[in-house]
């Protein structure tokens, strides 16, 4: 009795399991894997790859919602469809014939595929069978489907492609026959929509089955937007690094200067590199595409417009903080002597030092770094920095490199989220369309563009001046997201 | 041919398919069709009638595949299997060498004599004699019980050595090549070893028997030597308790393949008596002898030198050339039909393009007399033999308008009749195989529709093909309108039945 009185509630601890059958290499593991975002499920070309089943859990925390079981193919399924037909009287002893035609040759190893997809339905499992509609219709499925008949579970039919040829139509009429449900799902090209929409039609397999698989398709969802949300985080990261990032390299007497502009320039693209791969790397990881391997065009940095200075720094600081110092110390000695005739100076003393100071650092500190700091250790020891001059590039200054970085990075987003996890070629992205607003961006609306371009401005500025603010990274991320929401299947490429 | 030219033949085939597989195979396929048109001319063969000659004449298959070898294989090119014959010779003549010395040592060790204690015929009796005695019988014994007439490997062993050998540096001044193409053509060359296994077995054998020859040549030489050049004394001396008289049985026993024509080197009872040497504190002397009478030492050399003659070079001789005739029996045996030459005479001898029209009769046309032939003589092989037996698979059956003549277009095999299999009725799979057996089909081509997979059902059912067929019957495996990787697929699943004359090729669908 529940409290409070009225009818009990049977609490239902059945986990809706799905048993994924189907002839050899019809894409069943194809399937799995798209399903449950798994690249590790072993798929290959060559029939007969799944030789055990592979149970795969759908959780939440430390509760499972539903289990996928990968099967391997039926491969004799007329000969065990004659046995079955001989131990069988009528359609009332069907079941316990398939029950205990998989007691009987569990031991035996005769029908050691049959038995073993066989088990798990026997055991109360849906049935999810996978057709390849690139191939006909033979006798020999049609035996397979009047096994799985005879075991009486909840069942619904897939219709896969491995290849370009289309008998889907052939195949549709008698699939209808044997399921209730026939839906086309193919593997290798299934986004975020397919599955969850193919998760909806689990639903209808079986009515006792509807509330959990609700609260996982609910599950997903969420997960699927915490996705998002992290991505953006990736890719403003990313941005911000790249947008402010600074590199230099020591200028010496024998130093060639195109050279080493060169050598500066290619030091940025490497460090650029480097910042976009991390960035890729987190989004694919999100997605769960971890052994994907990624084929992207190389960043062009001719648009970038990168800051380039001829700098130096004294004792680890820059010409503008030996000003300050300088100014600083001036004011400090100015005001000693201020003080030391009694204030009749009025403050002249910190007033010229200041200036004095100020000049001091600006002029003579390229002098001092040569003469004292290279030959010094005691300057060495009592101010321990790089001195000498340096040729640096960056950061970048066109807001038109930072929409190609974006640009980059949403068309990566969208390829990645989209991947079928049945895929084993390398993830190809589409060439970067250059500087300016073409491309996915150009798709964006224009208040959201205008919202992002600010944030990049302000980037760009606090990058010049060396300090970019840190709630500029998460307000960027915050644009991204709703970016990335708008960021349609239709550029995600292949 | 030598086992150096069938090594090659079958490396050669081996780099075509994986060549073939690289997007080489337009050009492998013109190279062979010219190659096939000088030999067909050289052979004076009609081009229309050569496919079905060479499937029915073992004969000439190995004149066309030696010639084809010869075309393909430059004068000078240092391939695999001539490295592997070269490497053969050379160990060859290497250990012929090495027991040369072996033998001529032996002989010196126990012929030794200083002039103190006479040479101990048992010395010799135990290592020349006896001891080629127990190997020839453990050599018969294993002859006949395993080895070399039901196959093993237990000259795998020495293969390998020959392989190591052909790959040194000075064996490339002599023909050289590549290291890793001589293990692959080895590796081509196992993979058949049900084919070759005789010719493999038999080769080496009469290798390690010739070693044996060597070696007794030399003992025996030795031996010779010594009592031509040297003053040798004999004697016999042992710590058993052993009488004169068994030691004569002994050597009666050994001595019993030449008394008969050589009575004097077959010592008695009285010489054994005589010469039993005895060991003293100063010095040793003759047991059994008599104060004065001479002892004859030459009835104890001869009956040596026979002995070994008789019990060590004559077996290893014999041994020897029975080797060397299985093995060249072997080569001459040797069918070269399996999947590979299959699609190596297809190139070098495709089926003819020729219309395949309907007899005239049938279409209610009478030619006039001076017509001579019918419609039918442009077709590619005659009645009987060049005809195949066609299996249809699933529901291929009932749709299979044209697949006929597409086999006959490709593979110049006009079907005899077609049958249903892999459909819902297993009773239909029963009757097909009971029909390819008592009509003792000679070809046999299951085809499969594009899209079907090489399940156990299909396997199976090869299986059976290939117990109610003839041996060496080619079985092909026909997918219609399959992409190439399918047609890689089902050879990747089909190479794992070991069937050499089980292929795989794809059928155009229209």
């Amino acid at each position: 009795m529940a409290p409070g009185g009225g009818t009990p509630v049977v609490m239902k601890e059945e986990v809706p399991v799905f048993v994924v059958v189907g002839n050899v290499n019809q894409g069943k593991s194809s399937v799995v894997a798209t399903l449950t975002e798994d690249e590790s499920v072993p798929i290959s070309p060559w029939p007969g790859t799944t030789v055990r089943t592979g149970d795969y859990a759908f959780r939440t925390g430390e509760r499972i919602l539903f289990r996928l079981i990968d099967t391997p193919g039926f491969q004799q399924a007329r000969r065990v469809l004659a046995i079955l037909a001989e131990r069988s009287k009528s359609a009332a002893d069907r079941r316990a014939a398939v029950e205990r035609f998989v007691a009987e040759n569990r031991e035996s190893g005769a029908f050691p595929d049959e038995v073993r997809l066989l088990e798990p339905i026997v055991g109360g499992a849906g049935i999810l069978y996978v057709v390849d509609a690139s191939s006909r219709f033979q006798p020999s499925n049609e035996a397979e489907m009047e096994i799985l008949r005879w075991t009486g579970r909840p069942a619904m039919a897939l219709l896969n492609r491995t290849r370009d040829r289309d008998y889907a139509e052939e195949w549709r009429p008698v699939l209808e026959q044997f399921f209730n449900v026939v839906r086309e799902f193919d593997a290798h090209r299934a986004g975020y929509r397919d599955r969850r929409d193919l998760l909806r039609s689990f639903r209808e397999v079986r009515d006792d089955w509807r509330p959990i698989l609700d609260e996982a398709i609910a599950a997903l969802e969420r997960e699927w937007e915490s996705r998002r949300h992290r991505a953006a985080h990736a890719i403003a990261e990313l941005m911000v690094r790249a947008l402010s990032h600074v590199e230099r390299k020591r200028v010496t007497v024998e130093s060639d200067p195109v050279d080493l502009k060169k050598k500066v320039e290619e030091s940025f693209r490497e460090s650029l590199r480097k910042f976009e791969s991390a960035g890729r790397a987190e989004v694919e990881r999100l997605y769960r595409h971890r052994r994907t391997k990624r084929e992207e065009e190389e960043i062009r940095l001719h648009d970038a417009d990168l800051f380039s200075e001829e700098s130096w720094r004294l004792f680890g600081l820059t010409r503008g903080q030996l000003v300050q110092y300088g100014v600083v110390w001036g004011t400090l000695i100015g005001s000693a002597i201020d003080l030391m005739v009694g204030g009749l100076s009025f403050f002249a003393g910190a007033a010229i030092g200041a200036v004095a100071g100020g000049l001091g650092g600006f002029l003579t500190g390229t002098k001092v770094s040569r003469t004292w700091s290279e030959r010094s250790r005691l300057a060495r020891v009592l101010f321990p920095g790089e001195t000498g001059r340096y040729l640096g590039a960056g950061p970048v200054t066109n807001p038109a490199f930072a929409w190609m970085l974006l640009d980059r990075a949403l068309v990566h987003y969208a390829a990645v989220r989209d991947r079928s996890h049945a895929r084993q070629d390398p993830l190809r992205l589409a060439p970067g369309d250059g500087g300016g607003k073409a491309g996915v961006v150009a798709d964006l609306p224009a208040d959201l563009r205008g919202r992002i371009d600010g944030l990049f401005r302000k980037i760009l500025k606090g990058a010049l001046k060396g300090r970019v603010s840190p709630d500029l990274t998460d307000r960027l991320a915050t644009e991204v997201e709703a970016a990335l929401t708008r960021a349609g299947a239709s550029r995600a490429g292949p | 041919m030598n086992l150096g030219d069938l090594v090659d033949l079958e490396w050669r085939i081996l780099r075509d398919e994986e060549r073939s597989r690289e997007g080489e195979r337009d050009e492998i396929v013109a190279r062979d069709r010219r190659i096939g048109h000088e030999i067909l001319a050289a052979e004076n063969l009609d081009p229309a009638r050569a496919r079905l000659a060479i499937e029915e004449d073992p004969e000439l298959r190995r004149r066309v595949a030696l010639a084809w070898l010869d075309r393909v294989r430059a004068p000078d090119e240092r391939t695999p299997g001539r490295r592997l014959w070269a490497g053969y010779r050379l160990a060859g003549w290497i250990l012929a060498v090495l027991f040369l010395f072996f033998g001529a040592g032996a002989a010196r060790a126990v012929l030794s004599y200083e002039g103190e204690n006479p040479v101990n015929v048992f010395y010799f009796i135990a290592a020349l004699i006896l001891t080629q005695v127990a190997l020839l019988t453990l050599m018969i014994l294993f002859l006949t019980l395993h080895g070399l007439f039901r196959g093993g490997d237990f000259l795998g062993g020495m293969q390998s050595l020959i392989v190591r050998i052909g790959r040194m540096r000075f064996v490339d001044r002599f023909v050289g090549g590549s290291a890793a193409d001589a293990a692959r053509a080895v590796g081509a060359f196992r993979a058949r070893h049900s084919l070759y296994g005789d010719v493999e077995r038999w080769t080496l054998f009469q290798l390690t028997q010739r070693c044996g020859v060597f070696f007794n040549v030399a003992a025996l030489a030795t031996a010779l030597w010594l009592v031509v050049f040297s003053d040798l004394a004999f004697g016999w001396s042992t710590t058993l308790d052993v009488e004169a008289d068994q030691v004569h049985s002994v050597v009666a026993a050994l001595a019993a393949p030449w008394e008969w024509a050589a009575p004097s080197a077959v010592p008695d009872a009285d010489l054994v008596r005589a010469t039993r040497w005895v060991r003293g504190p100063v010095e040793g002397h003759y047991v059994g002898a008599r104060p004065g009478v001479e002892i004859p030492a030459a009835t104890w050399w001869r009956f040596l030198v026979l002995g070994l003659f008789t019990w060590g070079f004559l077996p290893r001789f014999t041994a020897f050339l029975v080797g060397r005739w299985r093995a060249r029996r072997a080569l001459r045996r040797v069918h070269l039909d399996h999947v590979g030459f299959q699609r190596l005479f297809e190139r070098l001898a495709p089926p003819a393009a020729a219309w395949i029209a309907p007899a005239p009769e049938s279409v209610g046309f009478s030619p006039p007399p001076e017509a001579g032939t019918s419609a039918a003589a442009g077709a590619v092989a005659t009645a009987g033999a060049g005809r195949c037996r066609v299996l249809l698979w699933g529901a291929l059956a009932g749709r299979a308008e044209g697949v006929e003549d597409r086999i006959e277009a490709r593979f110049g095999w006009p079907a005899d009749a077609s049958h249903a299999v892999g459909g819902a009725d297993l009773a239909g799979d029963d009757r097909a195989l009971a029909a390819i057996e008592a009509a003792k089909a000679r070809r046999v081509v299951l085809v499969v529709e594009a899209g079907n997979q090489p399940t156990r059902e299909v396997v199976s059912l090869l299986a059976d093909v290939r117990r109610r067929t003839p041996e060496r019957t080619p079985i092909v495996v026909a997918l219609l309108g399959a992409e190439p990787d399918e047609v890689d697929q089902w050879r990747h699943r089909l190479d794992q039945e070991a069937d050499p004359w089980l292929r795989v090729e794809g059928l155009p669908s229209s």
